[in-house]
């Protein structure tokens, strides 16, 4: 024994290291106590049972199951089973404008690619884009007009199915008898806008939009500025040789990050004209990953870092004496995350490329109380560059669709007046994306009659009398003016698979 | 020795005959498999009956009908597809408007109902066949010795269906196994078919 301990010295596991007399009676055993079994079933019985369920399973694979072929009645005539039709469309997701090539298979729309000759996104996709598709096979999708029945209070959630015949007498009474508000987002439509003139001449309705990207800032911006329409202006950053960013995502969220994304990739090349991308920001995004500098600052410095900018620049620039006196009284004496002297080196670098970088603020991030000037600030900034005409664009041709429209605040404040008796919510979900939704949520309450013509069961439709589902981009005709002067149309490559019209046919 | 004991099932005997009975019967299988007796799994023979008795042997045989005339899409897509009803009632709105066997089709027509026909030649999902490639490449070549006559089109549909025109109901000739398939993609013109990845992708 103690040889034997000495030669296993140093595999002992601690029970035969201990060696007490549990462990010696164990030991003696040549198999360890089984683990629990089922009751009543050892392991002989287990293999015997699962070798005759096999058996008998597989006995009832003896034929195989029958197919069928079932052809057309009339088969339309561009439909050739087994070869795919495509279909060029557009669509405009509240922020962005794409053209689409649908791939459809027997009347079915299976696949959505970016057009390569539509100017607008050459071919560029974005994840909502190609996946818009799948929300037009959404088993959730409303298929048929619903109807709430509310109490007084507004705190049951019965619906029952609406039907038209009953619908529209019902709507158009209450339709005349005035008070009418139509709620949308920013909607490009040419088509849709001259019918909403013609829906607001007949009942004398007020049209107000809200936009939960907050373009009409920057719009407003842009307008005060450089004058001409309120519209958003267009950036050229495949001419930029630097990109100074101050909390704006561009390549992800900004506008349009399809269309800045080639831009940018354009003068990427690693070559002697490769761009340089500075980036100021907060939260990381997917523009700071790809500057070549990011500083991390915190939103409430994106103007003082703004001033510091233009401070440089107008120390070299004759006749701006005093304006940058009178520039240099918003400043704060609050240190910032970056050090001043790495401010003003950018701003040294883009007064070597005048007329050829760019500097870009706004966005998500940079949305606060003091956005305008931001924007403002940015814009001059970028005109003391020589930027404008170049890598800024404000000269555009004009378009019907300004971001001046009444805001959404203006129809809180009517509907709690009582102005507002019929109130017509159309792609939008204020009750979502509208941030003090308890404001929204008992304003509306005071509306006779909510109508909503969203897809879905969501927030803003369990607070209205009437859903009237709109039918899905894929499925309608509709026209896209998303950038001035470029118009592209959309057709419908589905027949509708809902029961229901669309917002035009509605109206 | 335990296996003299009373039971009849527990005797040397009995587990001898057995094991021989079952080598025989196991040789006898694989002899039958082997020279055609016999196949398992594959459908050769299958002739369900259609929901409208159509037969082949007299709109092809004896009205002599172009395959294409109704499986229009063969010569271009992956499907020869299974004709419309507005095919069958380009010649039948006139044709036998009294036949009782054509009652049936006509309410289809009327009711705007698409007839379930009974698909006869299946082949598993995990290998896709296209006709279109198959049908130019038949129709093309006269050297191929398992086709009866080498030139009329529908002698690239009876290399792999049968000679249709003698079916009153379609019948699945051929087994459509995979070397039933690669007898021909391995002849010395169609070398470069001889891949996995021509049928399965």
């Amino acid at each position: 024994m103690k040889e034997e301990k000495k030669e296993n010295k140093y595999w002992l596991s601690l029970e035969q290291w201990q060696n007490d007399k549990s462990f010696q009676e164990q030991a003696q055993k040549e198999f360890m106590q089984p683990a629990s079994t089922p009751e009543g079933l050892d392991r002989r019985e287990f293999l015997k049972l699962m070798g005759a369920s096999l058996a008998l399973s597989s006995l009832s694979c003896v034929r195989r199951p029958t197919e069928q072929l079932v052809p057309y009645v009339k088969r339309p005539r561009e439909v050739i089973p087994g070869i795919p039709n495509y279909y060029a469309s557009s669509f405009y997701d509240g922020g962005e404008g794409f053209g689409l090539i649908v791939q459809t298979r027997e009347g079915r729309p299976i696949k959505v690619e970016g057009n390569p000759k539509h100017p607008s996104n050459t071919g560029g996709m974005s994840a909502r884009a190609h996946s818009h598709l799948l929300s037009l096979y959404d088993p959730e999708r409303l298929k048929e007009p619903k109807r709430h029945l509310f109490n007084k209070t507004k705190s049951n959630k019965e619906r029952i199915r609406a039907f038209y015949d009953e619908m529209d007498p019902l709507i158009v009474e209450e339709l005349k008898k005035g008070g009418v508000a139509l709620l949308t987002d920013h909607y490009p439509s040419p088509a849709s806008f001259q019918l909403i003139q013609d829906f607001k001449s007949a009942y004398g309705a007020h049209h107000f939009v809200w936009d939960p990207n907050g373009l009409e800032v920057l719009a407003s911006a842009k307008q005060k500025c450089f004058g001409g329409q309120a519209s958003i202006p267009k950036y050229h950053l495949d001419r930029a040789e630097m990109i100074l960013s101050i909390n704006c995502d561009f390549l992800g969220t900004f506008l349009s990050p399809t269309q800045f994304n080639k831009q940018f990739s354009r003068s990427r090349k690693p070559n002697k004209k490769m761009n340089r991308l500075v980036v100021f920001e907060s939260p990381l995004s997917l523009t700071g990953t790809n500057a070549d500098e990011r500083y991390r600052i915190s939103p409430s410095e994106n103007v003082q870092i703004l001033l510091i900018l233009i401070d440089e620049v107008l120390k070299v620039t004759s006749g701006f004496s005093y304006t940058r006196r009178s520039l240099r009284y918003l400043r704060t004496s609050k240190p910032l995350s970056v050090s001043e002297e790495k401010i003003r080196m950018q701003a040294r670098r883009l007064l070597k490329l005048k007329g050829r970088g760019l500097v870009l603020s706004g966005g998500f991030a940079g949305q606060s109380k003091d956005e305008e000037s931001l924007h403002i600030l940015t814009f001059f900034l970028n005109s003391l560059l020589n930027n404008v005409g170049s890598t800024l664009e404000v000269d555009l041709p004009r378009s019907i669709f300004t971001y001046k429209h009444p805001p959404i605040s203006s129809l809180i404040r009517r509907l709690e007046r009582g102005h507002i008796r019929t109130l017509i919510i159309h792609r939008t979900n204020p009750l979502y994306s509208y941030p003090q939704t308890q404001e929204l949520l008992q304003a509306m309450k005071k509306a006779e009659l909510v109508i909503y013509t969203g897809s879905h069961m969501d927030e803003t439709a369990h607070h209205s009398h009437y859903v009237i589902p709109d039918l899905h981009d894929l499925e309608k005709w509709s026209d896209w003016e998303f950038e001035a002067g470029l118009v592209s149309l959309q057709q419908p490559t589905v027949r509708p698979l809902i029961k229901s019209r669309t917002f035009e046919d509605v109206w | 020795m335990f296996l003299n004991i009373d039971r009849w099932w527990s005797r040397k005997w009995t587990g001898l005959c057995l094991i021989v009975l079952t080598l025989l019967g196991l040789s006898g299988l694989i002899y039958a498999l082997t020279n055609n007796i016999i196949s398992i799994g594959y459908n050769d023979g299958y002739q369900p009956d259609q929901p409208i008795p159509f037969s082949h042997k007299l709109h092809v045989g004896k009205y002599k009908m172009d395959c294409r005339y109704c499986h229009t899409s063969v010569e271009e897509s992956r499907h020869a597809s299974i004709p419309s009803l507005e095919i069958c009632m380009n010649c039948h709105l006139n044709i036998k408007t009294n036949s009782p066997v054509l009652k049936k089709l006509r309410k289809h027509f009327d009711e705007n109902r698409p007839v379930r026909w009974k698909k006869v030649h299946l082949l598993p999902d995990f290998v896709r066949f296209h006709h279109a490639p198959h049908i130019k490449a038949l129709s093309q070549k006269g050297d191929l010795s398992f086709i009866p006559d080498k030139r009329a089109i529908r002698q690239s549909c009876y290399a792999c269906h049968g000679v249709v025109e003698n079916m009153d109901i379609i019948r699945q000739e051929s087994n459509l196994s995979m070397g039933w398939c690669v007898n021909c993609h391995r002849q010395q013109e169609n070398e470069k078919l001889n891949q996995c990845s021509t049928c399965h992708y």
